[in-house]
């Protein structure tokens, strides 16, 4: 049983009707703490947050605030804010009339000057008697997040807030509300798809995969240290290539990678010997460059970001990514070597 | 992940708490007894009377009333009267709604209102106008249509016409018009893109305009009565005619029986095309592209000329018809007409004068815009919860179906089943002034309902959570989210109720006491006596109930705002 302060996820279970969107989930969030939950669309990350909130109940589990059970909880009064993908601002009422819909018991002066706050805080100043049909896709969303943020809620829940939005608002916006988050010293649960989102916006990472929490981590450390091939592959590792572990190393056909420092190390005697395959070395985006040993068949090309990133055949017969900066040559071949800086190794 | 189309989440917050839960158990009752104690109760008693003799089931009186050729006349009359009214309505209606919703012009907003006025004029009324028109002597007097089946027909048009054009159009103004312009970059060309891609999308929305149109003409009373006559009976007049005329209950409750099983049919053919557009409407995007109305051959033309035939051939001449005829006295042109208003009509024709009815319509109207509108709203605050359950989510559906069968059931059913129950203690409300009232609002609830409810329906649930989540309790959710949306809808709602109040004929003509007759009643006795000042009462008096409910209309569509439309 969690005792810690702030939320407590427990062997959270939500089902609608006959699928289960979530199994038995179990991760904590400690106060002024953001958790950026991800995971790929269908895999239950938006049913885990709606849970939290309490617009869906519990099949199993509990959701806890500093240890006390929230099942009877009613939505209004979990001092939950939710931030929707669409915003859903109220389409009678102004932006101020927006932000300041969940001040309540405030008196008129302190719940403008409240707004006005708030409207400062997310870069709209003066926005305030605008109606709400009159602001743009990105706008709607920082008057969105100020109306979540202005009833100073324990937990703001962000169930993928930027998604509709165009690229480069969004990746402009992501870096914003890691800044806003921060200043209003938020606790925060954030829901996205998108892993770079993710690791911008939280102080630490969960990846749901098909229902099932698989890891939670700092951004750095789940980029390092994924615990499995299917978090690896989510992350954007691949192909994987199996290996053989040689003293220490992760030995591929493309060559060597340090196993990681504290990684379970096969039982003494084998560390010398021939191990059978148990684990799988992950190529990350530039885990291939060019100019090694290695001949491989490339099969396409193309010219992305001011690097030439080729499609290779492996000698397994696996289709890699190798890479190198500038436009390369058109060639039938090429030769290819394994920075391993740029691979992690998991279980097979 | 998207969840912004697909099924509706369902919606929790509201299905909370205590005080919600009696909040809600309040609003269920209300509108269950009212309408259990003024339409379910006196309908169920009439029918019993076609199929019990003493207490047992009898249904000799089916075989009797069944056997006679009159009968079967009845029913074919009203099938066929429905039927090609039905067709004619969505043949014209169909271009009517390309027109005057997918096109734009000058002057179209204005078209569209006008269009919509011969919906809501009262039955009555209308039937004068065509009277006035096609009469020996009228205008169009040497068409020779007076008394036929044509001008049953063409008045069930005009009614009815509004009907398709509001109900395609509001559909097809929010077709996504890309899909069409794929199947023409595909090659398709104007006509096979319509067939093949416009007119499946319309489909769902032309069959659910088709099933209530016949819904309406099947149950038509006030026209047939005016312009029908004996030849061209109805099943809904022939139920007033053997109980007033021939004191037969027995056969009225068999004819009742025979209708509300035709009706049941129309409306579950509705309900079905309805749920289907619904689900297909989700799907579309709310882009309102409309271009300019091209009139070229190949182009517009073809709709324009014919909905430039409808709106002037049948729906202004009539009007303009009634108009000019009410200002015809036999001296020539003059107000007499008007001024008689004042007076009990020739030969005391009425025991009130044409003013006094005038007053007791408005009284009974606004007493009847209360009831209907406290309870539609109501109704269609239950239908448009999405909760969780199977249980509550049936429930739901069930309030829905079930507050839309007063649509259907003929306005005379009521009037007849209302003197049959209404008249022992502690409900004897036959000599009561408020038993017209409660018959009109049984007769306007369903169009408050159907008012009221697609706006509610239109507000995103999750507007609802992010109140919640900001921490208002469910009855501040209520107030300040659904609030919005449903005063914008009341407004439409009460021009409704109060229309149809007005113009209420079917049951009226049953209740209403012979010393508190309603206009429309006064019109209908004013045409049925002779003398050319009766007469010409009864046209100046229908000018005035026209007026009246248009003006009405008139305030509640300034009301209205885009959320309401549709």
């Amino acid at each position: 049983m969690t005792r810690a302060r702030g939320l407590g996820v427990h062997d959270l279970t939500v089902r609608y009707g006959p699928t289960t969107a979530a199994r038995r989930v179990t991760f904590d969030l400690a106060e002024g703490e953001v958790l950026a939950l991800v995971g790929p669309s269908g895999s239950g990350k938006s049913s885990l947050l709606r849970a939290v909130a309490g617009l869906e109940p519990a099949a199993e589990g509990a959701v806890r605030w500093d240890g006390q059970d929230l099942a009877d909880v009613p939505v209004h009064r979990r001092g939950v804010g939710l931030l929707f993908q669409d915003g859903q601002l109220f389409p009678h009422r102004s932006v101020a009339g927006n932000v300041g819909y969940g001040l309540t018991g405030l008196s008129r002066r302190a719940r403008a000057s409240r707004v006005n706050e708030l409207l400062d805080l997310v870069g709209l100043p003066g926005y305030g008697p605008r109606a709400v049909g009159t602001l743009s896709g990105g706008q709607a969303q920082r008057v969105a997040l100020a109306r979540s943020l202005a009833p100073e809620p324990r937990l703001l829940l962000l169930d993928e807030p930027l998604s509709a939005l165009d690229r480069a608002l969004r990746e402009r916006l992501t870096g914003e509300l890691h800044r806003i988050l921060r200043v209003s010293g938020t606790t925060a649960l954030y829901v996205t798809h998108d892993h770079d989102e993710a690791f911008t916006v939280g102080d630490r990472v969960a990846v749901l995969l098909d229902g099932h929490l698989a890891q939670v981590d700092t951004p750095a450390q789940l980029w390092r240290r994924p615990v499995s091939r299917e978090v690896a592959a989510f992350l954007g590792y691949g192909p994987f290539l199996p290996a053989e572990i040689w003293d220490g190393l992760a030995r591929t056909v493309l060559g060597d990678v340090p196993l990681p420092a504290g990684a379970s190390t096969p039982p003494a005697g084998t560390a010398t010997g021939r191990a059978t395959s148990q684990l799988l070395v992950g190529l990350g985006p530039d885990a291939l460059q060019l100019g090694g040993e290695l001949a491989v068949p490339v099969l396409a090309r193309r010219f992305v970001r001011g690097r030439t990133e080729m499609e290779v055949r492996l000698p397994d017969g696996q289709v890699a990514t190798a890479v190198t900066r500038g436009a390369a040559e058109a060639a039938g071949q090429v030769r290819i070597r394994l920075d391993p800086g740029g691979a992690v190794v998991v279980p097979a | 992940m998207a969840v912004v189309t697909g099924r509706p989440l369902p919606d929790r917050t509201f299905f909370r708490g205590g005080a919600a839960a009696l909040f809600w158990v309040v609003a269920a009752a209300v509108p269950l007894v009212f309408l259990g104690t003024f339409f379910a109760w006196p309908v169920l008693t009439l029918l019993a009377r076609g199929v019990m003799t003493d207490g047992a089931l009898d249904l000799s009186g089916f075989a009797d009333v069944l056997s006679r050729d009159r009968t079967w006349r009845v029913i074919g009359m009203t099938l066929a009267q429905s039927a090609v009214g039905t067709a004619a309505a969505v043949v014209l209606g169909v271009p009517g709604a390309y027109v005057l919703y997918r096109c734009r012009f000058r002057g179209q907003g204005l078209v569209r209102a006008f269009v919509t006025v011969p919906f809501v004029l009262p039955t009555v009324v209308v039937g004068v106008a065509f009277r006035a028109l096609l009469t020996d002597g009228g205008p169009l007097g040497f068409l020779g249509l007076d008394g036929t089946f044509t001008a049953v027909v063409l008045a069930l048009v005009f009614f009815n016409y509004a009907v398709v054009v509001r109900t395609v159009g509001a559909l097809w103004a929010r077709l996504d018009p890309r899909l069409e312009q794929a199947a023409r970059a595909l090659g398709a060309g104007p006509v096979r893109a319509f067939v093949t891609v416009t007119l499946p999308a319309l489909g769902p929305a032309i069959a659910s305009a088709a099933s209530v149109v016949f819904l309406f003409c099947a149950t038509a009373f006030g026209v047939v009565m005016v312009l029908g006559g004996v030849d061209y009976g109805t099943v809904e007049t022939e139920i007033w005619v053997q109980t007033t005329q021939f004191l037969d209950l027995r056969a009225a409750a068999v004819l009742s029986v025979v209708q509300v099983a035709v009706v049941t049919l129309a409306l579950a053919a509705a309900t079905a095309s309805r749920r289907r557009q619904e689900r297909a409407l989700r799907l579309q995007t709310d882009s309102l592209v409309r271009q300019p109305l091209r009139l070229r051959p190949g182009a517009d033309l073809l709709p324009a000329v014919v909905t430039a035939a409808v709106v002037l051939g049948l729906l202004v001449t009539p009007l303009a018809g009634l108009l000019v005829r009410s200002l015809r006295t036999p001296a020539g042109w003059s107000l007499d007409n008007y001024i008689a208003l004042g007076t009990t009509g020739g030969a005391n024709a009425l025991t009130v004068t044409v003013w006094e009815a005038t007053a007791n319509s408005l009284r009974a109207a606004v007493d009847a815009t209360v009831l209907a509108v406290v309870v539609g709203t109501l109704v269609a605050l239950i239908a448009s919860r999405r909760p969780r359950g199977r249980t509550a989510k049936r429930a739901v559906g069930l309030v829905d179906a079930l507050f839309m069968l007063p649509l259907g059931v003929s306005a005379v059913t009521v009037g007849f089943g209302f003197l049959l129950t209404l008249d022992t203690p502690p409900l004897d409300l036959r000599t009561s002034p408020i038993l017209v009232p409660i018959a009109q609002a049984v007769v306007a609830i369903p169009l408050v309902v159907r008012s009221v409810l697609p706006v509610l329906r239109a507000v995103d649930p999750r507007l609802r959570q992010a109140a919640a989540t900001l921490g208002a309790t469910p009855g501040r959710v209520l107030a300040t989210v659904d609030g919005p949306f449903l005063v914008r809808a009341l407004g439409l709602a009460v021009g409704f109720a109060f229309a149809v109040s007005l113009g209420e004929f079917g049951a009226t003509s049953f209740l209403a006491r012979p010393d508190r007759p309603t206009l429309p009643v006064v019109i209908f006795r004013l045409i049925g006596r002779p003398g050319a000042e009766n007469y010409g009462m009864a046209l100046a008096a229908a000018v005035v109930l026209a007026t009246l409910t248009a003006t009405v209309m008139g305030l509640a569509e300034r009301l209205r705002t885009r959320e309401a439309t549709g």
